[in-house]
C-alpha cells in the first residue's frame, strides 16, 4: 500500500529531523555505548574551568558496578557550574547533591574525562517503595524513538525494580559480549 | 464568551518594563521593597560597541566530520544561524562573526560568544548557555552576561552541517547564548519535541518577542502590544504556569508566571488573540525539569518551583476553545487584568507533547506543512495521550483554533501514529495553524501544529555550472520563483535571473576554495524549502582560486582607537554581504565593512578602551572561502599626539554619514592652530573651531560611498577613519496641491515622499526604516523614494513632529497633523 511505503520513508527521515540538541537513547543503547554503569552515591562536587568552559566535577562512591573496570570511586564531569564570581549555565544539565544515590550510565572519551550519557538521560533515580523494593525510574519519553536505521523502537521509559533493570543491563552486556 | 468576566480587562499605555515576569529567560529574583524583582541574564548593550556581540569559532577544530563536510561548510551555517538573531528588527542586539580564536582564549574585556568543540557523551548533540556573574550589582536590572558558549561535539561524523536539523540546532543554541531558555510554544527555543520552525522560517514570533524583550528597540515598545494578568489557585499566585497568547491565524507568544502568579506577554502584533494557561508538562527523558527549563532563584538562591498541576483554561476561564473569547491587542498598549483562577488537578496530565508530520514528497516534514490545494490533505501525529493500541483514544477530538479549516476525521495510520484529515475552505488561508486536542476533560493546545500553504515546496532537479569564472550556476526544478532565496551551504547566492516557463533560476555562487562541494537549497517566499523533498541537498562542486590571498597594510592598532583598515585581495571575489572580517577578539569590532571591488575592502574598526594589549589574528571570510590575513598587534594608547573622533555619528552604524557639503564636527586632542585634511583623497576644508574642536567639510562632488578622512595638525597625523558619503540629507518635501500639511488618523497607512534615501537593497547590517511621530517610533518600509507607515493609536490627535529615520540617519522634522 502506497501510504505504508511512504511511512517507511517518513520514519527514516524523522530520525534526522528529530536529532537536535538531544539524541534520544534507549537503555539498551546506553548499555552498549556506556564505558561504565554503576550504582553510586554522590560524595561531593566542585566546579573548575577547563579552557573557557566550567565543568562541575563530582566524585561518586561506587556501591555496585554493572559495567567497567573495578574501582570504588568514579569522578564525573558535568558541563556548567560556578567558579568564583562566574556562573556558566546550560539548560538540562543535572544537579547532583551529596548523598544522592542513582544509577549512572557513564561514558569516558579520549580525553579521559567521564560524563553522564545524554546530559541526564544516563541517570536513573532510585526510589524505595512501601514494601521495601527499590525502583529505578526514568520518565518515559513521549517521543517516538527510532533506532540508528530509522526504525521505530519501543519507548523505554523506566520504572522497574532495581534488580530487574540490573538483570536487563547485565543480560544485554552478556549478549553483546558473546557476539 | 463570558463578557461579564472579560470586562475586568483594562487597557493602558505600554510602559517600558525591563523584563518583568516575561518570557523564558534565565532569571533570578532580588528582593526590593518587599517585592521580588526579576533580573534576567543578558548582554549589557552599553559595553558592546555598536550594540554588537562578536561570536568566534575556536581554532581547535572537530576531530572528525561527516563525509563531504568541512569547516568552511560548517562555518557558513554557524554564520547563517547567528544572522537569524541579528536580523530581528525589534531587537537592538546584533551579532557579528569575529573569526577564529585559539582554544586558550586571548584575554578579552568585551563580552562575546565562543563556539567550541569539546568531547560530549553519546546522546548529546549541542549545548549553549551564558556565563555571568553570580551576584549582580545591587540595584541592577539584569545580570550581565560576560561570555556565552556553544559546545559542539568534536566528533561530528554523524551530524552533517548541511542538514536542516543541524542548522536549527545552531539557531537554537545561539538563542541560549543570548539569554533565552526553552519555550513551550513551538518556537525555535522550544525543545525538539515541539519545535515548529524551519530553515525558511527560523524564528517564530515567540523567539522574536523573547530576544526583543531583552534588547528592545524603541519600536518594539511602540509598535507591539501586550497582555498581562495573574494566575491564581485558591487565591494564591500560581508560579511558573505557562500562559500563551495565540492569534488564530499565526503568532503564538508565551511566558511563565512569576512567583506571585503574575505574567505579562509582550511583543504581540496588533490583532486578536486567545489566551490560555496550562501547567508545565512532565519532564521527558533526558530532561531534568519540564522542557529542561532552569527554574529561577529567589534572592537567597532558593529555587522557585512550579505550582501544582491544573487543567488548561482559555480566557475567560473556560476549557472549551469554542467558548473562549478573542482579546484585542493594540500597538503600544497593554491589556491588563487577563486573570485566570485555576483549580488543582488530581491526576497527571495525559495529553501533551504532540508532534505532527506531513510528506509533500518522500521526506517527512515536521511539523506538518499541508498544501490546501494538494492531494495529501492530512497530517500525521504522535504524542502523549493520543493513541491506544494504535488507534485514537476514546473521545479524542481535535480542532483548528479559530479558523476556517476543519479536522474532518481522526484515524489510525501506522503503528504509533494517527492521521488527521483536514477539510479546507476558500477561507482556510495560509500560515501556521494551532490545533486543540481534547479527550474528556483533558485539553492540550499545540501551537503551529500545522502550516497551511497554497503551493508545493520548491524542488531541485538539477544544478549545473554555466560559467565557472563568473560562478554562474543554473538551478532547474519545480516551484522555483524569482523571489526565492538560494543558499550554497549557509551562504546566500543572489538570483540573477529566472525563467518561469523553463523553471530555471540563475544565481551567482559564492566564492570558495577550488573543489568546494556545496549543498544547494532553495527557500520559497512561504518558508517552504527544497529540503522538504531532499533532506540531502543537491550538491555542486565549485571552481575556486586556491591561490587567492588577502593582505592588510596596517600592523598595529592602539587601545581605544578607531581607524580604517584597507585590505587588498589578489584573485579574490569580494561581494557585498558575503564578506566578514574578524580578529579573534571581542575587543576589536568591525563597525562597518565596505566592498569597494572584488579585490578591495575598507573596514572601520574600533578597539575597546579596555582592550588588553597583545597580538590578535586577522581572519577574513568571503563567501565559502576563508583567508588568514596575518596578525595585528594591539598596542597601548599613545601618551600624546593628534587624536580625532567624530562628535556625532550615525546611531546605527556608529560612523559618520553625511552628504557632500556638510560640516562634520570632530573632537580632538593635540590639535595645533591649523589643520589640513583630505576626504577621499580630495582636499577638504578643516577649520579649527576651538581648542579641541575641528570642523571638517565633506567636499562637493564626492561619490556616494565610503571615503577615508586624513587629518594633519601641529606636525602630527591622526589615524585615518572612514565616513559614509550620502547622496543627500534626508528630507521630507513640503506637500503640493491642495493640502498644506501632511496628516492622517490612527490606523491609517501614510506614504511620505523622502529625499536622500539610500539604496536599501545594498546589504547593510540591517536596513531599517522608522518614522518617529511625537516621540513614538513606528516601523516603516521604504520603496523607491517613499516611506510608508501606519499611524499608531498611541499618538494623540494634534499637530505632531515627525521625522524619518533610515539606517540611523534622521531627516529634518516636519509637522504632521494627527486627526481624531
Amino acid at each position: 500500500m502506497k501510504i505504508v511505503q511512504i511511512t517507511a520513508v517518513l520514519l527514516s527521515a524523522m530520525f534526522a529531523a528529530q536529532a537536535t540538541t538531544l539524541q534520544r537513547l534507549s537503555v539498551a543503547e546506553m548499555t552498549d555505548q556506556a564505558t561504565e554503569i554503576v550504582r553510586a552515591k554522590v560524595i561531593g562536587c566542585s566546579s573548575a574551568f577547563r579552557g573557557s568552559l566550567i565543568y562541575t566535577n563530582c566524585n561518586l562512591s561506587v556501591i555496585e558496578r554493572w559495567k567497567g573496570a573495578a574501582q570504588s570511586t568514579v569522578s564525573i564531569s558535568i558541563p556548567g557550574g560556578t567558579v568564583g564570581t562566574r556562573r556558566q549555565t546550560f539548560s538540562g544539565t543535572p544537579t547532583l547533591n551529596p548523598g544522592d544515590e542513582q544509577i549512572f550510565f557513564l561514558w569516558t572519551g579520549r580525553s579521559g574525562i567521564t560524563q553522564v550519557m545524554g546530559l541526564s538521560q544516563g541517570l536513573l533515580t532510585l526510589e524505595k517503595a512501601a514494601n521495601g523494593t527499590v525502583y529505578a525510574t526514568r520518565t518515559p519519553t513521549s517521543e517516538r524513538m527510532l533506532d540508528g536505521a530509522g526504525r521505530p523502537v519501543a519507548d523505554e521509559g523506566v520504572d522497574l525494580p532495581l534488580e530487574e533493570i540490573k538483570f536487563s543491563v547485565m543480560n544485554r552486556i552478556g549478549l553483546k559480549g558473546k557476539q | 464568551m463570558n463578557l461579564r468576566r472579560a470586562a475586568v480587562v483594562l487597557v493602558s499605555v505600554l510602559a517600558f518594563s525591563p523584563v518583568a515576569d516575561a518570557y523564558y529567560h534565565f532569571l533570578r529574583y532580588q528582593n526590593r521593597a518587599g517585592q521580588l524583582v526579576a533580573l534576567p541574564q543578558k548582554f549589557d548593550l552599553s559595553v558592546l560597541p555598536n550594540k554588537t556581540v562578536s561570536f568566534f569559532i575556536t581554532s581547535e577544530l572537530p576531530q572528525s566530520m561527516a563525509t563531504g563536510d568541512s569547516m568552511a561548510r560548517l562555518t557558513s551555517q554557524i554564520r547563517l544561524a547567528a544572522k537569524q538573531w541579528s536580523d530581528v528588527e525589534t531587537s537592538d542586539l546584533r551579532l557579528q562573526f569575529g573569526g577564529t580564536v585559539p582554544a586558550s582564549l586571548v584575554p578579552q574585556a568585551t563580552p562575546g560568544i565562543d563556539v567550541v568543540f569539546d568531547e560530549v557523551p553519546p546522546g548529546l548533540l549541542a549545548l549553549g548557555g551564558p556565563t555571568s556573574v553570580v551576584e549582580p550589582v545591587p540595584g541592577s536590572t539584569f545580570v550581565p552576561i560576560q561570555r556565552s558558549t556553544i559546545i559542539l561535539p568534536r566528533n561530528l561524523s554523524d551530524q552533517p552541517s548541511w542538514t536542516d536539523a543541524a542548522f536549527m540546532t545552531l539557531v537554537h543554541e545561539f538563542g541560549h547564548t543570548l539569554g533565552l531558555q526553552h519555550s513551550l510554544v513551538s518556537s525555535t527555543m522550544a525543545t525538539q519535541l515541539t519545535r515548529a520552525t524551519t530553515r525558511g522560517r527560523a524564528l517564530a514570533a515567540d523567539d522574536i518577542a523573547g530576544v526583543s524583550l531583552l534588547y528592545p528597540t524603541r519600536a518594539f515598545q511602540s509598535s507591539l502590544g501586550a497582555i498581562a494578568g495573574r494566575v491564581t489557585q485558591g487565591g494564591a499566585g500560581q508560579a511558573l504556569a505557562s500562559v500563551v497568547a495565540i492569534a488564530p491565524g499565526g503568532a503564538a507568544v508565551g511566558t511563565l508566571t512569576g512567583p506571585d502568579g503574575s505574567y505579562r506577554i509582550e511583543g504581540l502584533a496588533p490583532g486578536s488573540y486567545y489566551v490560555y494557561v496550562h501547567p508545565l508538562p512532565p519532564a521527558q527523558t533526558g530532561e531534568t525539569t519540564p522542557a529542561n527549563i532552569r527554574y529561577p532563584q529567589d534572592g537567597d538562591r532558593n529555587m522557585i518551583a512550579p505550582g501544582g498541576l491544573f487543567d488548561l483554561l482559555f480566557y475567560p476561564g473556560v476549557r472549551d476553545a469554542n467558548t473562549a473569547g478573542a482579546l484585542p491587542v493594540s500597538a503600544g498598549a497593554v491589556l491588563d487584568g487577563v486573570n485566570f483562577t485555576v483549580t488543582p488537578r488530581r491526576t497527571p496530565l495525559s495529553l501533551f507533547n504532540v508532534q505532527t508530520f506531513s510528506f509533500p514528497g518522500q521526506v517527512a516534514i515536521r511539523p506538518a506543512v499541508v498544501n490546501v490545494n494538494g492531494s495529501r490533505n492530512f497530517m500525521v501525529a504522535t504524542g502523549n495521550g493520543l493513541l491506544t493500541n494504535n488507534s485514537p483514544v476514546a473521545g479524542l477530538r481535535a480542532s483548528v483554533l479559530g479558523g476556517a479549516t476543519q479536522i474532518s476525521a481522526i484515524r489510525s495510520y501506522s503503528a504509533g501514529y494517527l492521521a488527521f484529515d483536514f477539510g479546507f475552505s476558500p477561507q482556510s488561508g495560509e500560515g501556521a495553524r494551532h490545533i486543540v486536542f481534547s479527550q474528556n476533560t483533558d485539553v492540550y493546545v499545540q501551537p503551529a501544529a500545522v502550516t497551511l500553504t497554497a503551493k508545493q515546496p520548491p524542488q531541485i532537479s538539477a544544478v549545473s555550472l554555466l560559467d565557472a569564472g563568473a560562478r554562474t550556476v543554473q538551478i532547474s526544478g519545480t516551484g522555483l520563483a524569482a523571489d526565492a532565496q538560494v543558499f550554497f551551504d549557509g551562504v546566500p547566492a543572489p538570483v540573477r535571473s529566472f525563467d518561469e516557463s523553463a523553471g530555471r533560476l540563475v544565481v551567482t555562487a559564492p566564492s570558495s576554495s577550488n573543489g568546494h562541494r556545496a549543498g544547494v537549497v532553495v527557500v520559497a517566499n512561504d518558508g517552504q524549502s527544497s529540503t522538504f523533498f531532499q533532506s540531502e541537498p543537491t550538491a555542486i562542486v565549485l571552481d575556486g582560486n586556491d591561490a587567492a590571498s588577502v593582505s592588510l597594510g596596517t600592523t598595529t592598532v592602539a587601545v581605544g582607537a578607531e581607524t580604517v583598515l584597507e585590505l587588498n585581495g589578489s584573485g579574490t571575489s569580494f561581494a557585498d554581504g558575503a564578506v566578514s572580517l574578524g580578529f579573534g577578539s571581542s575587543d576589536l569590532l568591525v563597525k562597518r565593512l565596505w566592498v569597494l571591488s572584488p579585490t578591495r575592502l575598507l573596514a572601520q574598526v574600533q578597539v575597546a578602551a579596555q582592550a588588553v594589549p597583545g597580538p590578535v589574528t586577522v581572519n577574513l571570510v568571503s563567501g565559502l572561502q576563508s583567508f588568514s590575513v596575518g596578525g595585528l598587534l594591539i598596542v597601548p594608547p599613545p601618551a600624546r599626539g593628534l587624536m580625532v573622533s567624530p562628535a556625532s555619528v550615525n546611531s546605527l552604524t556608529g560612523i559618520v554619514s553625511a552628504p557632500p557639503g556638510n560640516l562634520i564636527p570632530l573632537l580632538t586632542t593635540g590639535l595645533g592652530s591649523s589643520a589640513t585634511a583630505t576626504v577621499g583623497d580630495r582636499p577638504a576644508v578643516a577649520t579649527v573651531a576651538g581648542p579641541s574642536i575641528l570642523l571638517l567639510e565633506i567636499p562637493a562632488g564626492l561619490p556616494v560611498g565610503p571615503a577615508i578622512v586624513r587629518i594633519q595638525s601641529g606636525g602630527d597625523q591622526a589615524l585615518p577613519f572612514a565616513v559614509q558619503v550620502e547622496p543627500a540629507a534626508l528630507s521630507i518635501p513640503a506637500p503640493t496641491g491642495a493640502d498644506s500639511v501632511r496628516g492622517g488618523r490612527a490606523g491609517e497607512v501614510i506614504t511620505l515622499p523622502v529625499n536622500g534615501l539610500t539604496d536599501l537593497t545594498i546589504p547593510f547590517n540591517r536596513p531599517r526604516v522608522t518614522v518617529t511621530l511625537n516621540g513614538v517610533e513606528h516601523l516603516a518600509t521604504a520603496s523607491g523614494n517613499n516611506v510608508a507607515f501606519t499611524v499608531l493609536p498611541a499618538v494623540t490627535p494634534g499637530n505632531r513632529t515627525l521625522t524619518v529615520n533610515v539606517d540611523g540617519r534622521t531627516s529634518g522634522a516636519i509637522t504632521f497633523v494627527v486627526r481624531p
